[in-house]
């Protein structure tokens, strides 16, 4: 398994620092769910049973981790190298419902617009209340997160009004629809040898 | 059979739903070929007029007739295929995770076949001077590039008319002049609302004043644009254009004498 991510990561030409670091961010999420897993094992809640079932079910709790950190993993790796509208593109060819691909369509989008719009006021709050703290400064944060839904409620309406003066019937058409190639093939032969490793695994 | 290419508007009123009465009865007509800039303050009803030229608000009262179809619910679809509405912001328009996609979005819609889809997309983007953008997505296009692209969204529709909500609005001198040579270069009926009075000097035989919902004047662009009186009494100003222009006839005269 390990050779093989070493693999994979080579090929991808990103910095091992970079993927392995951020990968780790999934194992205190993973541990708290892995954590009660052998509990399904035991028979009673009695202390007795729990530990029972905890010193014979505990490599429960490596395996969920494990997996969870290695899809993590790959799931960086994917995302680092796709471009996100081919990532997008892909989804919708592997029968991702539209309107999934659709609302991840716009959060790709329009994550920048609003990541924008969320700076310049807190530039303004900067400007003008330089040395907010405490319970002001959360209310003040409130306002924000108020003012900010308002104009993503309104921006939703213009970007409508805008699909629909083009013809928006409720499908998102593509244009380019994906096609495979051999080398496609070769990909997706690689991609399918690595489920089967994950999963073996 | 009338031709398609006018905009008949009758004692058109709409009420936004808090009361306001954007439009007041409006009777505005654009014949076929013409550029019509459409002045006004802020909050003049103008984006609401616009608004209703394809259909996406429909009137209070009155009516508007794009050729011989009278706007419905049962006509708006194609009306929407030969009036072209272009808002003022781009990041409303550009909505799609690339740049081809935003611009391929109209003509996929009008079920086109997709040879023509990708040939129109392309001569589009070409018109517009972006064709090397189009598989970036919208979000990294510099704002004057966004403007351009909003409009190629449109021109792929090819559109018999073609609306604009301000179209220089938010840009530095270069990218507004790019635009303004750009829009010259488009042979369509068009009704452009703006407050760039030098793009209404460049590119408009004909000016139409709205304030307060109401049509307050009509004229050709020399009666209207140089009228400093009636602009002003309307929020709006002289053209630099038609200023220097004026100066320079004048001094022209003292060299001739």
């Amino acid at each position: 398994m390990v050779i093989v991510l070493a693999a994979v990561t080579m090929l991808s030409r990103i910095p091992l620092r970079w993927t392995f670091s951020r990968s780790l961010a999934v194992l205190p999420i993973a541990l708290g769910v892995a954590i009660f897993a052998p509990l399904g094992h035991a028979d009673s809640l009695s202390v007795s049973a729990i530990s029972e079932a905890y010193s014979e079910y505990s490599w429960l709790i490596w395996s969920i981790v494990s997996k969870a950190w290695i899809s993590a993993y790959l799931m960086l790796l994917v995302s680092s190298t796709t471009p996100m509208p081919r990532l997008l593109m892909g989804l919708k060819a592997l029968k991702m419902p539209d309107v999934f691909v659709t609302m991840l369509t716009f959060l790709y989008r329009f994550t920048d617009v609003f990541a924008d719009q969320l700076r310049s006021m807190r530039n303004a709050v900067k400007s003008r209340a330089p040395e907010l703290g405490g319970w002001r400064l959360i209310r003040l944060y409130g306002n924000l997160a108020g003012n900010l839904f308002i104009r993503a409620y309104e921006r939703g309406e213009r970007i409508y009004a805008a699909m629909v003066s083009r013809g928006y019937t409720g499908v998102l058409p593509t244009a380019e629809e994906l096609t495979a190639r051999p080398t496609d093939w070769l990909v997706v032969i690689t991609a399918a040898l690595m489920v089967a490793v994950v999963m073996l695994y | 059979m009338k031709n398609t290419a006018t905009i008949e508007i009758e004692r058109l009123a709409h009420a936004y739903p808090d009361g306001t009465r954007a439009l007041d009865g409006v009777d505005l007509t654009v014949h076929e070929g013409e550029r019509v800039a459409l002045l006004g303050p802020n909050g003049a009803g103008k984006s609401t007029l616009l608004l209703h030229l394809n259909g996406v608000i429909m009137p209070t009262e009155g009516r508007v007739r794009i050729g011989d179809t009278v706007i419905g619910a049962d006509t708006v679809r194609s009306v929407r295929e030969q009036v072209g509405l272009v808002f003022q912001d781009p990041d409303d328009q550009l909505f799609m995770a690339t740049v081809y996609d935003d611009v391929a979005f109209g003509p996929l819609n009008m079920g086109l076949p997709s040879a023509e889809v990708d040939e129109r997309t392309h001569a589009a983007l070409h018109d517009v001077g972006l064709a090397e953008v189009t598989s970036k997505s919208g979000q990294h296009l510099s704002f004057g590039q966004k403007k351009r692209v909003a409009l190629a969204t449109i021109l792929a529709m090819r559109p018999k008319i073609l609306v604009l909500d301000e179209p220089t609005s938010n840009l530095d001198p270069r990218a507004k002049r790019e635009m303004t040579n750009l829009l010259d270069s488009l042979d369509v009926t068009m009704l452009v609302a703006t407050h760039d009075m030098d793009l209404a000097w460049r590119l408009c035989e004909r000016a139409v004043v709205v304030d307060k919902g109401q049509i307050a004047a009509d004229g050709t662009r020399e009666e209207i644009l140089t009228d400093a009186a009636l602009l002003d009494l309307h929020g709006l100003e002289l053209p630099y254009l038609a200023v220097r222009e004026a100066a320079h006839d004048d001094l022209a005269g003292t060299i001739d004498r």
